[in-house]
């Protein structure tokens, strides 16, 4: 009738609040899992991420992100000058390879996200989610690494606080005159 | 002379939990006891779930706790990592529940004197990808007993959970729904909250000219508004009444609804209107449209349907056509009323 290993639901969505999906073992309550659901605002930023346990979770970071480039020029060729009234340049640029690193913020996590969230520093599988909020396929997310060091797990004081992260987003394709 | 007797000193099970990370150490031991020549390997055969030998390797010597009897490890993530699948993301469809291929994979293990002389000694477990740390067990026992968990996700946005079967016999569902491989047939009557983890999902369509609202029993309410001038409304609702995580996966089943279709409201006074209602009831993925469904001047209304193995079965689609050539009011109430839903295997 089943399978030995883990069965996964997913679940559409839910409205924002504390929620709940309950597994049943032959029609029989089995185990009834928390789903804390956070406001949806637009702009909102979700990163999904594979934990020590292999299991795929979501977090969402606020709307304020900022998004940084980080060109590194490929090469530049030597121009013959003819003349220095129109020769323009001495040396022109092939063009540029590109990081594009986005950075995330969190506020008023407490220390059970933490907790939850120490798995995403260390995770083989980052992704931030490019849909248009409507829906969740595959072409949806794009993977992720994450680039900032010194993460935050535990903090030494308070229960509540921001954490940012920076995720390197992958390759922003650039034309080149090669 | 050689080993007479093998014993498994450490099989990391813990509380009956064999549910065990590849991505941290993981080491069993073995206990040899022997007389003459100390053993200086024994065999460990690696079968995977159909029970195949996948390959034969050695434990080392760990240590000797007396003359006679030598302990041997096998160390084994790394050589288990290897016959593990891949565990990326998948695409799922929403509200559905399905097994995580990959994500753990049964093995036997057999400890086997090279002589051949000594009992073999087996042990079954499941690894899965994933790590503990020091100061925990090397195996997933929180995950075994499905202890309670906490997920966070956005508002409007999908969220998955996890649950571990241990037992090939159980039928897993989720908020409550039924598969029929439980009981075989599942047959209820009911009057009361939509059962098993029903929940409605209005779909609107066409021309939809008014709103809807859920009723506190089964009742789907439709409020249809038509155009007094009009002779003809053909405005109509659907609702798809979902199941979640509900599939055909003992072979071909027969599902029947049966429903009602009641005038309210303003309907009273014009009796001609709320039996010319037609409700339609589709079984099955997706909303079927044969014009058979439809059947004229009929309040309850019941539709079979023989499904295949392995075929979805998530929605109940009701649809309430006002589709009528009488005068209407500007104004109809027009309840819905599931009366049944009986599963069975054919």
């Amino acid at each position: 009738m089943s399978q030995i290993g883990f069965y996964r639901y997913k679940k559409n969505s839910f409205t924002a609040g504390t929620n709940s999906i309950a597994f049943y073992v032959n029609s029989v309550l089995a185990v009834t899992h928390t789903i804390i659901t956070k406001e949806n605002c637009t702009g909102t930023q979700l990163v999904k991420y594979i934990d020590k346990n292999g299991q795929y979770r979501f977090y969402p970071f606020n709307k304020y992100y900022e998004k940084i480039d980080n060109p590194e020029e490929l090469g530049r060729t030597n121009e013959f000058i003819t003349s220095i009234f129109d020769a323009q340049t001495d040396s022109k640029s092939v063009g540029y390879r590109n990081k594009r690193n986005i950075s995330l913020v969190a506020e008023s996590v407490t220390s059970d996200e933490l907790d939850i969230l120490a798995d995403l520093w260390t995770s083989p599988r980052v992704y931030l989610y490019i849909g248009d909020g409507s829906s969740d396929n595959l072409e949806d997310w794009v993977e992720c690494k994450i680039a900032n060091a010194d993460n935050l797990v535990r903090r030494r004081k308070g229960d509540f606080g921001r954490i940012a992260i920076e995720l390197e987003l992958p390759t922003n394709f650039t034309i080149t005159m090669l | 002379m050689g080993i007479s007797l093998l014993s498994i000193s450490q099989d990391n099970i813990v509380d009956g939990s064999d549910l065990m990370p590849v991505h941290s150490p993981l080491r069993f031991l073995c206990q040899a006891t022997y007389s003459g020549d100390t053993p200086e390997y024994i065999y460990v055969d690696l079968y995977d779930d159909l029970d195949a030998l996948q390959e034969t390797f050695r434990a080392i010597p760990y240590r000797d706790i007396s003359t006679t009897v030598r302990e041997f490890v096998f160390i084994a993530e790394a050589l288990l990592r290897q016959y593990m699948e891949d565990f990326d993301d998948f695409a799922q469809a929403g509200n559905t529940l399905v097994y995580c291929d990959g994500l753990t994979k049964r093995f036997k293990l057999v400890f086997r004197d090279p002589d051949g002389v000594a009992i073999d000694e087996t042990l079954y477990f499941n690894a899965m990808h994933g790590a503990s740390q020091f100061g925990e067990y090397p195996n997933k026992e929180s995950l075994y007993d499905n202890n309670p968990k906490t997920y966070y996700n956005l508002a409007s946005r999908a969220v998955y959970a996890y649950y571990y079967n241990n037992d090939e016999a159980n039928v897993i569902t989720v908020d409550g729904s039924t598969i029929p491989g439980a009981t075989e047939i599942y047959d209820e009557d009911f009057s009361g909250s939509l059962p098993f983890g029903f929940s409605v999902v209005q779909t609107p369509v066409d021309n939809v000219v008014s709103k809807e609202t859920i009723g506190t029993d089964t009742v789907l309410k439709c409020f249809l508004v038509a155009d007094p001038l009009d002779g003809i409304n053909s405005s109509y609702f659907n609702f798809s009444i979902e199941l979640p995580s509900y599939a055909s996966n003992f072979g071909n089943i027969k599902s029947t609804v049966e429903a009602s279709l009641i005038s309210a409201g303003a309907a009273i006074s014009y009796q001609n209107v709320g039996s010319e209602m037609r409700l339609y009831l589709a079984l099955g993925v997706g909303n079927d449209t044969d014009v058979a469904d439809y059947e004229d001047n009929k309040r309850t209304y019941e539709k079979t349907q023989v499904i295949p193995e392995a075929t979805p079965l998530r929605y109940i689609f009701i649809s309430v056509n006002n589709h009528s050539k009488s005068l209407l009011p500007a104004s109809i109430d027009v309840n819905a009323y599931i009366n049944s839903i009986k599963i069975e295997k054919v």
